[in-house]
């Protein structure tokens, strides 16, 4: 590669979108609706991956924090909704595998990996040199190990050159997606305020909440006015109230409709 | 109407038996007027407190202050009447009188202030016809004469029987809920469940000697 020097400079997350002040600023390239669409998917997985993994670690937290009931949790085990059970053992048994496979691949693989790239070199080492004595294959061989040598080559730099665009393209990916999801978030808050219908429904229900709350209030004021009553009448020694004083129905009149005020009354005699 | 309760009952109007099921048009009782009057009270304060400040940051301001300078040049004595704007007077004179226009407005236009309009309560005449100025002053003068014997005046009406406090037997006015009136069942059941048995309790006792 002519470049990979380039490529393979460490490319720093938090400054990858920064340019450094004595670099000149990178070229602006043009709109690439595939690369841009590419970048915001990559974002957006990223996004979704770390969240992901935020609220496992949340739930193994809670979990290790407050263990569930142990019989409430052998019930939930229990308790089927096809009715049909996997009988226990053979169930616990399969789970436990999974995670001893788990396991195993973790540990095993570097040292099977080290393994092979041990008896690999153990077993061509000798053979290279034997072969490599030999006029006819000798040559083929040697003809061959060159190819061998520049294909390992390229590949190396190809994942360098990967590693590179990927060390500069995230940044960039997280914040466009994060950019574009509260955009659209925004968009469609926007969209649903701006409906009647959602602001109708809105609004009813702030409204009829107001109601209910200052019904309660004053369903309680008015069993208070009753509480209080009955207390004050006991320490007086009054006699407890056979009923509450009907006034008559003129006055209950003005209590439904707005009270007139009659003619005559315009001197105000009080 | 409602069943005559058992006697020595404690609780006399309706918590236990449930009747009648709506007290639309009924007396009002302590508290339901008292929050009224709280949030009242409380609505006064905040509007002196946004005129009292209003007109401290408006005396403040250098020019409003050299125009008053001015104008004490012209008309000595100024510059007292502006103090007396900004002193704590004003505070205690202002919600006297804003506290008067306030009620007089209301109970004559309406027969309702705004906490008496959130707890459902109307005031009235002993005829059910709507205040006018002059008895809705009447009534709000009232007020301090029920006050100032530490509230006696407001407590009357727990112990009258048609719920009426002095201002309102002065003023010749009810109180009534305009609301369908109900009552909460579950609010000071046990309360009254409690004090119920104690009163039972006791009175077994006396017999029992």
């Amino acid at each position: 590669m002519s470049d990979s020097s380039k490529v393979n400079e460490p490319v720093d997350q938090k400054t990858a979108l920064v340019p450094a002040p004595d670099r000149p600023p990178a070229p602006i390239e043009p709109f690439n609706a595939l690369r841009s669409t590419t970048r915001v998917l990559v974002g957006l997985a990223l996004f979704g991956g770390d969240e992901l993994l935020k609220i496992l670690q949340m739930s193994e937290r809670d979990f290790d924090a407050l263990p569930p009931d142990p019989e409430e949790l052998a019930e939930r085990i229990r308790t089927s909704p096809t009715g049909q059970h996997i009988p226990d053992e053979i169930r616990q048994a399969l789970i436990g595998l999974a995670f001893e496979l788990q396991d195993q691949v973790r540990i095993q693989t570097p040292r099977l990996l080290a393994a092979a790239d041990q008896i690999i070199s153990d077993v061509t080492r000798p053979a290279q040199g034997v072969l490599n004595r030999l006029p006819i294959i000798g040559s083929l061989s040697r003809s061959l190990g060159l190819p061998y040598d520049s294909l390992q080559k390229r590949g190396e730099d190809r994942l360098q050159r990967w590693i590179a665009i990927g060390q500069r393209e995230e940044a960039r990916s997280r914040v466009l997606a994060d950019q574009t999801l509260t955009q659209i978030v925004n968009d469609v808050i926007g969209y649903l305020a701006d409906k009647p219908e959602v602001q109708k429904l809105i609004t009813g229900q702030s409204t009829g909440l107001a109601v209910e709350v200052l019904d309660e209030v004053r369903e309680r004021t008015v069993s208070g006015d009753s509480f209080l009553e009955g207390i004050v009448r006991a320490v007086m020694r009054k006699a407890p109230r056979a009923e509450l004083p009907a006034p008559s129905t003129e006055i209950r009149q003005s209590a439904v409709k707005m009270p007139e005020r009659p003619l005559a009354a315009k001197g105000d005699q009080s | 109407m409602s069943k005559a309760r058992p006697k020595g009952h404690l609780f006399s109007t309706g918590i236990l038996n449930k009747e009648p099921d709506s007290l639309q048009g009924y007396y009002a009782g302590f508290t339901s007027r008292a929050v009224a009057i709280i949030v009242d009270f409380a609505i006064i304060a905040l509007v002196n407190a946004i005129v009292v400040a209003a007109l401290s940051v408006f005396f403040d301001i250098r020019s409003v202050q050299r125009f008053i300078n001015w104008l004490n040049g012209v008309l000595p004595g100024s510059i007292s009447v502006v103090d007396a704007l900004t002193g704590p007077f004003f505070g205690v004179f202002f919600f006297l009188l804003f506290g008067m226009v306030y009620f007089v407005f209301f109970f004559s236009t309406t027969g309702q202030t705004v906490g008496k309009a959130m707890m459902g309560l109307r005031v009235v005449t002993t005829d059910g016809t709507r205040m006018g100025v002059k008895r809705s002053f009447i009534r709000t003068l009232c007020y301090t004469l029920s006050w100032v014997p530490l509230g006696l005046g407001f407590l009357w009406v727990l112990g009258e029987d048609r719920r009426r406090a002095w201002h309102d037997k002065i003023a010749h006015t009810y109180v009534l809920y305009v609301w369908d009136a109900r009552y909460e069942e579950n609010f000071l059941r046990s309360a009254v469940y409690k004090l119920t048995k104690k009163r039972e309790a006791k009175k077994a006792g006396k017999s029992a000697k």
